[in-house]
């Protein structure tokens, strides 16, 4: 009787396991591009570029690393690289991905449409609730293979470690990964109500933001009156003590990353006698990894016990919430005002964008945090006496840290169509004489904003740049121009390769393709736009600037003119 | 915005602000002297006329000095005390060479990684409080940060 129930217990436990899987593999497929697993030569191909792309950020980090020990960045007598360097790294690595991670969890834990699909299934809550997290960890262990591994092994080949450090870091990083998942499916609960009270009362969000962006300003003031009078690191050498400073800082707040360090490196420098003369040397394992390894698997196992019994039984609640009863909205009758169409349409693109935070964050990136980081920026190339080349280095960076900002503001468009799911198809059988406007309606938001932002950004830039104020327009509107040329190629990707069947059944698409593509374009249109500004900028300053805005608009208008033509050709079905 | 982009255009923020120091700032020549380009520690001599050897690592070639440390008379051993520090024998000096030849040895500081010596700049002199192994940097501290070297010296019973 007691082997047949043991027999049942392992069949249903692997029936439980075999569902997890699928479910896991099922949403991978979905948000992950895995079409290359059907071909054996397209699997390999990734494999091979996975591997070439690990060992070059690999041959970088090794690089950096090696470059701080000759240097002597962060020891001016021995060029030792202190393990609170690595953990200051690991902290703000790992504090980046519980922020973007719970934000990730709350959609799609709590608010995503596939909930209702995936409790349909054969499954169990539990396991559609893990799998949601399984397929955040598979991101997480993607992104430490592509920085915080390769950042050890460089640390490791620069120190001489021996072999079995590489398969240590790399064994303790899969255990690694689940902390900031399992920290943000916590986190997640007290977010979602946030979240939905900032959604029901919108003026609650606004005040907070406006205490923020105040906090912002008065912080970068703070900042640049507490600016040295001259800085020059050749002179005054590497401020290794303030780094030090701060580095040993972050390890004693965040002592359990200082512990994790401690796990990973050992000692890095372990004192050794050779031939009676002291030397020193990494030592993996120290008294300390065995009690550091043990609290590492039992917080593990702790937040997963948490997670389980906190936020599965409210992740169950949202996900099987029915929607026809969301909504509790008090709707204000207006009488019907006839407007022109394409009036309406940008009316409701604002109405549309306000509700979602796209406005909000549109203003907090381009008109609050741009102009801050060029006064910054400014503050710090302003206590550098520099030579003419400096200066010249300084306009360049300008325009290209002020292009970077406002292009990456565009590569939301790049899925502005897709993201309206299935009605979006609608825009295809809009009257031919609106369709191209009521398209075009959707990017009026991002250029409004984005001509507010780089309006102030010059202002501000003005108190920095003595070079005329015609060449001062001539900078904004250049990058206003580029920026208009990205809006419409960013706007053109996504009508041209539409993913409405991703954003209609998951309400977000984190490997969305036409997104890929815009960053791309806007990282590159940047580097070059600044690339040629400053290796023209002998011709004199005036002469590049007006190149370069009569470039811009040529550049832009071609951009509109093609994003019109193709929805005349391609987009409207006749 | 992904988190990858934010990370991105921080990460060439401050590579801006790294590039315009390095490649964007003169390099000043330090006033009252010539600008110090290399420091060569070329030896450790005993203060008082004693030998300090010099021996080398055998697994990585490097140079070291060694000395034997004198205890004390009283048996509190040495400390930081002006009265101590002028009746502690273990004293050493370091001999550099600069270049260029009439480059100035004003701005020179010295560093160690350890609290347990002193350095006395009136005579240049390195004071060991302990038996104990110390790295001593010398480096030019106002014009350039490549202009350093450094020695281990071992004070030994």
């Amino acid at each position: 009787m007691a082997g047949k129930t043991k027999k049942k217990d392992v069949f249903s436990l692997k029936r439980a396991l075999a569902n997890l899987k699928t479910l896991t593999i099922m949403q991978l497929k979905e948000k992950m591009d895995v079409a290359y697993l059907r071909s054996f030569k397209q699997t390999l191909f990734r494999v091979i570029f996975f591997v070439l792309e690990f060992v070059v950020i690999t041959a970088v980090c090794f690089l950096i690393c090696f470059l701080a020990q000759f240097l002597k960045v962060f020891d001016a007598i021995n060029g030792k690289i202190p393990a609170n360097v690595l953990t200051t790294v690991v902290a703000v690595m790992m504090g980046l991905s519980v922020v973007f991670t719970t934000i990730g969890l709350v959609q799609s834990l709590y608010l995503s449409k596939d909930n209702l699909v995936l409790l349909t299934f054969p499954a169990k809550p539990t396991m559609v609730f893990l799998s949601k997290l399984l397929v955040y960890y598979v991101y997480e262990l993607k992104k430490n293979f592509m920085f915080l591994i390769p950042l050890f092994f460089g640390y490791g080949l620069v120190l001489g470690y021996p072999i079995y450090y590489f398969l240590w870091v790399i064994v303790l990083f899969v255990l690694v990964a689940t902390l900031p998942v399992l920290l943000s499916a916590l986190i997640s609960m007290p977010s979602l109500f946030v979240y939905q009270f900032i959604r029901k009362y919108k003026l609650a969000q606004y005040l907070f933001s406006l205490v923020t962006y105040v906090v912002a300003f008065i912080l970068v003031l703070a900042l640049l009156k507490a600016l040295p009078e001259e800085i020059n690191f050749l002179k005054t050498g590497i401020p290794t003590d303030a780094i030090n400073r701060l580095t040993g800082n972050v390890a004693k707040f965040f002592p359990p990353i200082a512990w994790l360090t401690t796990l990973l490196i050992g000692n890095p420098y372990s004192v050794v006698t050779v031939n009676g003369v002291y030397a020193t040397a990494p030592k993996l394992f120290t008294f300390a990894t065995l009690p550091i390894a043990g609290g590492l698997i039992l917080s593990i196992a702790v937040l997963v016990a948490l997670c389980l019994f906190l936020a599965k039984p409210l992740f169950y609640k949202m996900a099987s919430k029915p929607f026809e009863f969301k909504k509790k909205m008090k709707i204000k009758e207006k009488e019907n005002v006839k407007s022109p169409v394409f009036l309406s349409a940008i009316k409701k693109e604002w109405i549309v964008a306000l509700r979602d935070n796209t406005v909000l964050t549109l203003i907090t990136q381009l008109v609050v945090l741009m102009p801050l980081a060029i006064a910054l920026l400014n503050g710090l190339y302003n206590a550098m006496k520099k030579d003419l080349t400096g200066v010249q280095m300084t306009v360049a960076f300008n325009f290209l840290i002020v292009l970077l900002f406002m292009l990456s503001a565009n590569i939301r468009l790049s899925s502005a169509y897709s993201k309206e799911g299935f009605a979006a198809r609608m825009n295809k059988v809009q009257p031919s004489a609106h369709g191209s406007r009521l398209l075009f309606s959707k990017l009026t938001v991002n250029m409004a904003i984005g001509l507010i932002g780089i309006i102030i950004t010059t202002i501000v830039y003005a108190q920095y740049y003595q070079a005329g104020s015609v060449n001062l327009w001539l900078f904004g509107g250049t990058a206003y121009f580029v920026y208009l040329a990205h809006l419409f190629w960013s706007g053109e990707l996504d009508l041209m390769n539409p993913q409405y069947e991703q954003y209609a059944t998951f309400s977000e698409q984190s490997n969305n393709p036409n997104e890929n593509k815009s960053t791309l374009l806007a990282f590159f249109l940047a580097f070059i736009f600044a690339l040629c500004v400053f290796l023209l900028m002998g011709e004199g300053v005036t002469k590049i600037w007006i190149k370069a805005f009569i470039v811009s608009i040529i550049f832009s208008a071609f951009r509109i003119f093609v994003y019109f033509l193709k929805i005349r050709v391609y987009y409207k079905e006749k | 915005m992904k988190k990858t982009v934010i990370i991105a255009i921080f990460i060439i923020y401050l590579a801006s602000i790294v590039a315009v120091q390095l490649f964007g700032v003169p390099a000043t020549v330090p006033q009252g002297g010539a600008y110090v380009e290399t420091i060569e520690i070329t030896g450790v001599e005993h203060s008082r006329g004693k030998t300090v050897e010099e021996r080398t690592n055998p697994n990585t070639g490097e140079k070291w000095y060694w000395f034997y440390f004198e205890p004390s008379a009283d048996e509190g051993g040495y400390t930081k005390d002006a009265d101590s520090l002028a009746n502690n024998p273990n004293r050493v000096k370091l001999v550099y060479l600069l270049t260029p030849d009439d480059a100035s040895n004003d701005n020179l500081k010295y560093t160690f990684n350890n609290d347990y010596v002193v350095f006395v700049p009136e005579t240049e002199e390195i004071v060991f409080l302990k038996t104990l192994t110390v790295d001593v940097t010398i480096a030019e501290s106002k014009g350039n940060i490549n202009a350093r070297d450094t020695v281990r010296i071992v004070a030994r019973k």
